[in-house]
């Protein structure tokens, strides 16, 4: 069985201090190079330094800026609206809004490790 | 447009007129229609608020509802990831150490519980979305044969844990038009029940082409349900044991959340239950495009 081609960067942006590095430790050991955010606002901060992730797992309710706000703002920008968002939420929201966000996965959590990692690598899939 | 109360006011002059007596009777009498008309409008306008208000309750309280169903399902779910991740980590941790047995077992133990920390939250929050209306449906042709697999994989290590015999015995393929997501939840709160109650033997589950219908049963050789106790089951929190002396565990929201998926899905809920043979709950999914 070959592993996945995992040495690529997630930013991974999630306020609940724990749940952040726990997640971020167990990605990290399944290859992947992890940075954290706590908030959309420190994430942004990120992005505009010149991180540049593979990929973007994205908590919705944070405080300071929200998921929602954060993803709207990486849509609109260029250079950053081509990265793919899984978003990692604690909220089931209805179809209809899951739709409106148009993000390359909606997870609920609790999710596993693996299941995520499924999903982190067919959105690394998904744009090549 | 002369209103009634102006008509009257104008005939009260003419009978002033004709008599001071009956222009008395007539000025209480049109002072009291007045006065009746005028709560008669007042409760009018009341009424009329009072929908207003009553509607905008109902709004309020279903925001209110919708909110605190988000809140809840938040503040559950996370902890709930955290405590996974936490055990994931501790597990990777230990797997390369030699750690004792008993440690083992204890970790285990914790595993089981906090999925059943899981199950719990899961279908407290799915009842919850239901009963608000928020579970929404999407429609997508697909196979239920490997869904109905994957659960029974899934349920493997639960129904082993009490020395029962888990089978998909596959039945008839092809696609069926549902919501692939709510056609889960109600197998997978099928079998947990199954598993739940039955305390030997064996829980089946199979699929068969019905008319136009697709039929998912889930069959068990549990205690059997009697028929008394039938329609109770499907209520909220309702379970066959008394509370205090019951042996299994769960919030009896299981049947429940079936019941009231399948409506939803426009699907049919059967139970076939034999006492001390056992129980045969089966849903027959509306499926339109059959052959």
């Amino acid at each position: 069985m070959t592993a996945p081609a995992r040495n690529v960067e997630i930013l991974l942006i999630e306020d609940e201090p724990d749940l952040r590095a726990d997640l971020a430790y167990l990605l990290e050991d399944e290859g992947y190079r992890v940075r954290t955010a706590a908030h959309g606002a420190e994430a942004l901060a990120l992005l505009e330094g010149g991180a540049r992730p593979a990929v973007i797992i994205l908590d919705l309710m944070m405080p300071v800026m929200d998921g929602w706000e954060i993803h709207a703002r990486l849509r609109t920008t260029p250079t950053l609206s081509k990265i793919p968002v899984v978003i990692l939420s604690g909220v089931a929201n209805d179809e209809e809004e899951i739709a409106a966000l148009a993000v390359a996965a909606y997870v609920t959590k609790p999710i596993s490790v693996s299941q995520l990692c499924a999903i982190i690598d067919r959105a690394l899939a998904e744009t090549g | 447009m002369p209103t009634p109360l102006t008509a009257l006011t104008w005939l009260l002059g003419i009978a002033a007129a004709g008599g001071l007596g009956a222009a008395v009777t007539l000025a209480a009498q049109t002072k009291r229609l007045r006065r009746a008309l005028a709560a008669n409008r007042a409760e009018t306008v009341a009424a009329r608020d009072g929908e207003h208000e009553a509607r905008e309750d109902a709004e309020r309280t279903n925001r209110t509802r919708a909110q605190f169903l988000g809140m809840v399902s938040h503040e559950l779910r996370t902890p709930m990831m955290t405590l996974q991740l936490q055990f994931e980590r501790l597990e990777r941790a230990l797997g390369a150490r030699e750690t004792p047995e008993h440690e083992r077992q204890i970790l285990g133990r914790i595993s089981l519980s906090t999925r059943r920390l899981g199950e719990v939250v899961e279908s407290l929050l799915s009842y919850s979305a239901i009963q608000s209306g928020r579970m929404k449906m999407i429609h997508e042709r697909f196979d239920p044969g490997p869904v109905i697999e994957a659960i029974v994989e899934e349920m493997h290590p639960q129904a082993e844990q009490k020395g029962l015999v888990i089978r998909n015995v596959a039945g008839d393929s092809e696609e069926i038009e549902t919501d692939p997501r709510l056609f889960r939840l109600i197998l997978v709160n099928l079998t947990l029940n199954a598993i739940k109650f039955t305390q030997t033997g064996f829980i089946e589950v199979s699929a068969l082409r019905l008319g136009r219908g697709y039929a998912v049963t889930v069959r068990d050789s549990g205690p059997g349900i009697p028929e008394s106790e039938r329609a109770r089951i499907f209520e909220p929190f309702e379970q066959i044991e008394p509370l205090r002396t019951k042996h299994a565990r769960g919030m009896g929201l299981g049947l429940t959340i079936v019941r009231d998926i399948a409506i939803t899905l426009g699907a049919t809920l059967q139970l076939d239950s034999d006492l001390g043979v056992g129980s045969a709950f089966t849903v027959i999914f509306p499926n339109d495009q059959a052959p």
